[in-house]
């Protein structure tokens, strides 16, 4: 792994909301075929036949073993890239040494978390289509994966063993409930029906579902996870996916108790979510969050949020991977960090990201002209 | 207006919290409203109070689908009285995810308002070839062909969506609207379409004003026996 300075006090310092020597950068994840060409690149062919190809890095585990391999490689390309942090491991892909995929025709396959994944070939990615919790029966019946399972377990910590001694946060992803929920019951739509038609399922679904997110918290900490990363996505472009109300009684108890998780043992929560949040955007930097990722460009404003919020969080983003950094040239991707840069990382509390996440569809020599501009035009000394 | 259409419109406007829409409508039915009458300034009425709560975020995503499922509901209801005398269909869409995705929450939410508010809706689902839409263009002859996209990498698809529509000699009837999280409406123009919706509620708005400018002759009436289905 290349030689790295200062990479650990600069994040950290960037979450006390103060500035470091520069704006650190990281993201949520590489997806497969970025990991591919960075490994290529700065490895040769060799390294980056190590990475099997698999959709693990998405979410659709194919083994213990090659979802480790996966991970590694992705991790080995964070590094390679100089992020000043790592999305080390994700809970949805997480699985024990006995799982494989249950395909279910035309290429589709289940989870370990129960949901139907799609893989596509076209899309360079792995898509969620369906869930298979339908009723009642179907969730006494359902089992989510267990945090502390001897083989999840040692997964985690064979992830996150070569990072661990160097100059680097080792970030764990997380859920605190709903993504997973909605996902395990088939769809946004019908998880958002439940809470006013069937409310009691839907509090049991997400009940069961909350409780095993809150053991891979507690996991990915005992495994010496620096940083949580909640990841799940509560808002489209238009706002929230249900009204304030239904999110304090539903899903905030659920982040709370990551955050409390997080506060017992030391380690900063920092949450993602895409979309529009602002109708409840004071709940969600009042629960507790050191941080809040990505500030969507479109559906929010990151100065405004930064006037609002920038002495009580730090904000990660929120260079644009929708248009910058899969059709944008250099040149682009370099003016839009320094948009980020010039709006949000006065006075400290700002990590420069992607928008989302470094897909499948950005082009490689962006992530590195991103990563240039970062070096260069985020010094604070 | 009548005080029972009213009430119907009131009631789904406020998701049903008294629990006395279906009655509402019950009661509509029996002093002898039409179903048009009933469709058009109760419920539908009803819907486009949720429209507005939505687009003013009093609503959200989860009360405009609970909101869509009541006003299934109510339609189901209504269908009896259908029989004799079909509903007014205000156009024709076909609808689809393009080539390359597979994303399809916001173009369902997007058909369920739309079927509810009186469209004859087409769907032809996700990942859905350029030629498959023009053959569908061709033998719906719709008022407005629907593209959704929520991946940016699959926007080139969408252009070249409206190019086979445009070469293939059906562009003159159609409007174009495109929809998904991918969508901006710089692009909808940029690439020869009429117009891009940031969500379900402004697409619908979009295809009503372009059934208004239609309107009165440029509006189709049924000529299907059953009435349009309401989700």
């Amino acid at each position: 792994l290349g030689t790295r300075t200062n990479c650990r006090e600069r994040f950290l310092t960037a979450l006390d909301l103060r500035e470091p020597d520069c704006v650190p950068v990281t993201d949520l994840g590489l997806d497969a075929p970025i990991v591919e060409a960075v490994l290529r690149k700065e490895t040769g062919l060799g390294q980056a036949e190590q990475f099997t190809r698999a959709s693990s890095i998405t979410g659709a585990g194919e083994s213990w073993k090659s979802t480790i391999d996966n991970r590694a490689a992705m991790i080995k390309a964070c590094m390679k890239l100089g992020f000043d942090a790592i999305p080390a491991m994700v809970d949805y892909s997480a699985v024990t040494k006995a799982y494989r995929p249950r395909f279910v025709g035309n290429g589709r396959y289940i989870d370990q978390w129960g949901r139907i994944m799609q893989p596509s070939v076209e899309a360079k990615t792995t898509y969620f289509v369906g869930g298979t919790i339908q009723t009642l029966e179907d969730l006494d019946k359902y089992e989510p994966p267990d945090a502390f399972h001897p083989d999840i377990f040692e997964m985690i910590r064979t992830v996150f063993k070569p990072i661990k001694t160097q100059d680097v946060v080792v970030m764990g992803l997380c859920h605190s409930g709903w993504h997973m929920a909605f996902q395990v019951r088939g769809g946004i739509d019908k998880m958002a029906l439940d809470l006013h038609i069937n409310p009691v399922f839907a509090r049991k679904v997400l009940d069961k579902i909350s409780k095993s997110c809150q053991g891979f918290a507690e996991a990915f900490i005992e495994a010496g996870a620096d940083v949580l990363f909640v990841t799940d996505d509560y808002a489209d472009n238009h706002g929230p996916f249900m009204s304030p109300k239904l999110f304090r009684e539903y899903e905030l108890p659920n982040l709370m108790k990551i955050i409390e998780i997080g506060r017992k043992h030391g380690v900063p929560v920092l949450k993602h979510t895409d979309g529009n949040v602002y109708p409840i955007l004071d709940d969600i930097v009042n629960s507790g969050i050191r941080g809040l990722h990505p500030i969507e460009p479109d559906a929010m404003d990151l100065g405004d949020v930064k006037a609002r919020y920038g002495n009580k969080i730090c904000l990660l983003g929120n260079v644009d991977c929708r248009y910058v950094l899969p059709f944008g040239n250099e040149q682009d991707v370099r003016r839009d960090v320094r948009r980020c840069i010039d709006t949000a990382a006065k006075g400290g509390g700002f990590v420069l990201t992607s928008s989302n996440s470094i897909h499948a569809n950005v082009i490689p020599e962006n992530v590195y002209a991103m990563m240039d501009e970062a070096r260069r035009y985020g010094k604070y000394r | 207006l009548p005080d029972i259409l009213d009430d119907i419109a009131a009631a789904i406007g406020n998701l049903d919290s008294q629990g006395d829409a279906k009655k509402l409508l019950t009661i509509a039915v029996s002093q002898g409203f039409s179903p048009t009458q009933i469709a058009e300034k109760g419920v539908r009425q009803g819907l486009r109070i949720v429209g507005e709560k939505y687009e003013a975020n009093e609503y959200f995503l989860s009360e405009l689908l609970y909101a869509g499922s009541l006003v299934s509901d109510l339609f189901e209801l209504l269908k009896p009285s259908m029989k004799n005398s079909p509903l007014e269909r205000k156009g024709v869409i076909v609808l689809g995810t393009v080539k390359g995705d597979i994303h399809d929450i916001g173009k369902n939410i997007f058909k369920m308002l739309a079927e509810s508010a009186g469209f004859e809706v087409h769907d032809l689902g996700v990942d859905v070839e350029s030629a498959t839409f023009v053959d569908k263009v061709k033998k719906s002859n719709p008022d407005v062909l629907g593209l959704s996209a929520l991946l940016t990498t699959t926007l080139v698809e969408v252009k070249n969506t409206v190019i086979a529509v445009g070469i293939s000699g059906v562009r003159n009837k159609p409007k174009i609207l495109l929809g998904g999280n991918a969508v901006k409406k710089d692009f909808a123009s940029e690439i020869g379409a009429d117009a891009g919706a940031l969500d379900a509620v402004e697409g619908l708005d979009i295809c009503s004003k372009w059934a208004q400018k239609r309107a009165p002759c440029g509006i189709v009436q049924s000529d299907r026996s059953q009435p349009p289905k309401a989700s």
